[in-house]
């Protein structure tokens, strides 16, 4: 056990599951994972190299795993908008690869004030990269892209996710927002080996109201849904852990008897029309309310949708 | 290895250039005869689109087409994981002198274990005649008759000023001095790259009054300087030729670094 940022448990997860090459170009929302990778991976034998910009780290990535090696590298919102055609590539050349893109805070003055002091803040947390990661490989089906919501599951996740990588011999995206990406939390490096469930629920049995929310939103909501229940309320979480393809099926299943569902995220409204998508087959379909914010959701507010429909 | 397993065949591999005799056809049969007499395992060729990517056609061996720009990041990828092997790039002034250039001089500013072979043919001849990042100030283009108002990059004398181990340049129509750079870039201190220049007829060379693709290789000898000098900074349309570092006076000890190095 361990106390580590979930920056670096992704490094860390990245290198245990047979990552061994990173290229990079450092920017302060990943800079733990990109320190952690050019101490570590010449330590176990692998290569680490600093590159000229985020396409450059990406396409070096990609030449790597085309010669053997398993690369990592770790991005931004602004590496992922270059991505495109590279990971593009990687799907139709049959590249494993693994792309960590950490999230970015909210707005440019608060990234400013973030970046000045070097310490995340929350209240500056941002999920605005969720709906774009969906067609990150814009020419082809969405890639596997996970988010985790907790240090421990950066390490499992990018450990799996190195795996699956070299299995389906294509990219495997790990998405972990700002807050995640720098809570220090303990790791368990001796958590089993397991392929990744699509998604984790939270006291659905008897709920009526669901909330839906990844990363630093899933941890705020699942004090809300507990606030709600000591209320009286029935409330229950749905956590895609595999963002996207999104755990429809999943969803389903968890919103069976549910009468709203909330959806809950840090940006305009990104996840709602999937959710509602999922629904289109049932009848009674539940009422989809999109909760957004461009700041952090805190858990009465949560609560207090639970309590009152939108 | 032998010419079966290496080389296509000649008549297939130029009918994969359109036949307007820029000399790209003959450059890669060129490329692949020396790459044979190199002898060991072929190199393992990085390109993207563009006419210098129809070169990869003249190797049969382990070719990787990756999206515009980043051939040369995509090559260190593949020269690490692989560091056994040779990693040529092949790149069109379109691309090297646009999209790809900052990739260009970091990868001389490190010392990429990977070297380069940009075909300057000073247009996108393929996206339909539009002046590059290269085309020289004036020269008229098929989408550009009026001739193009920027000045054109120097790629050469960019990279070597970055620091490339090797840095060469020559006509394509050079013959024996073609072979003779194309042997030795085969072989130079990496990161190195060779400019060929390959005027292109249709975009260029019919839009500045020349009737032939004769006289429009002709009139790009005229621009060669052939008298081993360091280049400088020129600001007419021509260009210096054959090895420019190291230089004949220059000691390559400190610039540049060897792929051992890595």
């Amino acid at each position: 056990m361990r106390l580590l940022l979930g920056n670096e448990a992704l490094a860390l997860g990245a290198m245990d599951g047979g990552a061994r090459f990173y290229a990079g170009h450092p920017l302060q929302a990943s800079a733990e994972i990109d320190r952690a990778l050019l101490h570590s991976l010449p330590e176990r034998g692998g290569t680490a190299v600093l590159v000229e910009d985020e396409a450059a780290a990406l396409a070096a990535t990609l030449g790597a795993g085309a010669g053997g090696l398993l690369g990592v590298t770790a991005t931004n919102a602004a590496g992922l908008a270059v991505a495109g055609p590279l990971l593009e590539h990687a799907v139709a050349a049959r590249i494993p690869a693994l792309l960590a893109v950490v999230g970015s805070p909210a707005d440019p003055r608060a990234e400013r004030a973030a970046s000045a002091s070097r310490v995340p803040r929350v209240e500056t947390a941002s999920q605005r990269e969720l709906g774009p990661l969906r067609w990150c490989a814009p020419g082809g089906v969405p890639l596997p892209v996970y988010a985790p919501a907790s240090a421990g599951e950066c390490y499992a996740l990018a450990r799996a996710a190195a795996r699956e990588a070299v299995a389906r011999r294509g990219p495997v995206v790990l998405y972990v927002d700002h807050v995640i990406g720098h809570l220090r939390e303990p790791v368990d490096e001796a958590v089993p080996d397991q392929v990744p469930d699509g998604a984790e629920s939270f006291r659905v049995r008897d709920a009526v109201v669901l909330v839906v929310a990844v990363g630093i939103v899933a941890r705020a909501a699942t004090s809300a849904v507990r606030l709600a229940r000591e209320r009286g309320q029935r409330a229950g979480l749905f956590r895609p852990i595999r963002l996207w393809p999104f755990p429809e099926a999943a969803l389903r299943d968890a919103a069976s008897g549910v009468r709203r569902v909330i959806v809950a995220e840090l940006n305009e409204g990104q996840l709602a029309d999937t959710v509602r998508a999922a629904f289109a087959e049932l009848d009674p379909r539940p009422i989809v309310e999109p909760l957004t914010g461009d700041e952090m959701l805190e858990p009465e507010r949560i609560a207090a949708a639970i309590e009152e429909p939108a | 290895m032998n010419s079966s397993t290496f080389l296509r065949d000649s008549a297939a591999s130029e009918s994969r250039v359109c036949a307007e005799a820029c000399g790209l056809g003959r450059l890669g049969d060129r490329l692949a005869a020396l790459v044979l007499r190199v002898g060991g395992d072929p190199p393992l060729i990085v390109a993207s689109g563009g006419c210098a990517a129809t070169l990869a056609s003249h190797a049969k061996g382990e070719a990787h087409r990756v999206p515009l720009g980043r051939p040369l990041p995509y090559a260190l990828g593949l020269a690490l994981a692989r560091p056994g092997r040779d990693v040529l790039v092949f790149l069109g002034d379109g691309e090297a002198a646009g999209p790809g250039l900052g990739h260009l001089l970091h990868a001389a500013r490190r010392g990429d274990p990977i070297r380069a072979l940009v075909v300057n043919n000073e247009v996108l001849g393929g996206a339909g005649g539009f002046p590059s990042a290269a085309t020289p100030r004036g020269l008229s283009t098929e989408a550009a008759p009026q001739g193009s108002a920027a000045r054109g990059v120097d790629l050469a004398a960019l990279v070597l000023e970055a620091g490339a181990a090797w840095v060469g340049r020559e006509t394509v129509t050079a013959g024996a001095a073609l072979d003779a750079l194309l042997a030795e870039f085969l072989r130079a201190p990496s990161f190195a790259l060779l400019e060929v220049r390959a005027p292109c007829y249709p975009a260029v060379g019919r839009w500045n009054g020349h009737a032939s693709p004769e006289s429009m290789h002709e009139a790009l000898e005229q621009r060669a300087i052939r008298d081993g000098g360091l280049v400088g900074r020129r600001d007419d349309d021509r260009f210096q030729a054959g090895r420019l570092w190291p230089s004949a006076g220059a000691s390559s000890a400190n610039h540049g670094r060897d792929r051992e190095r890595r």
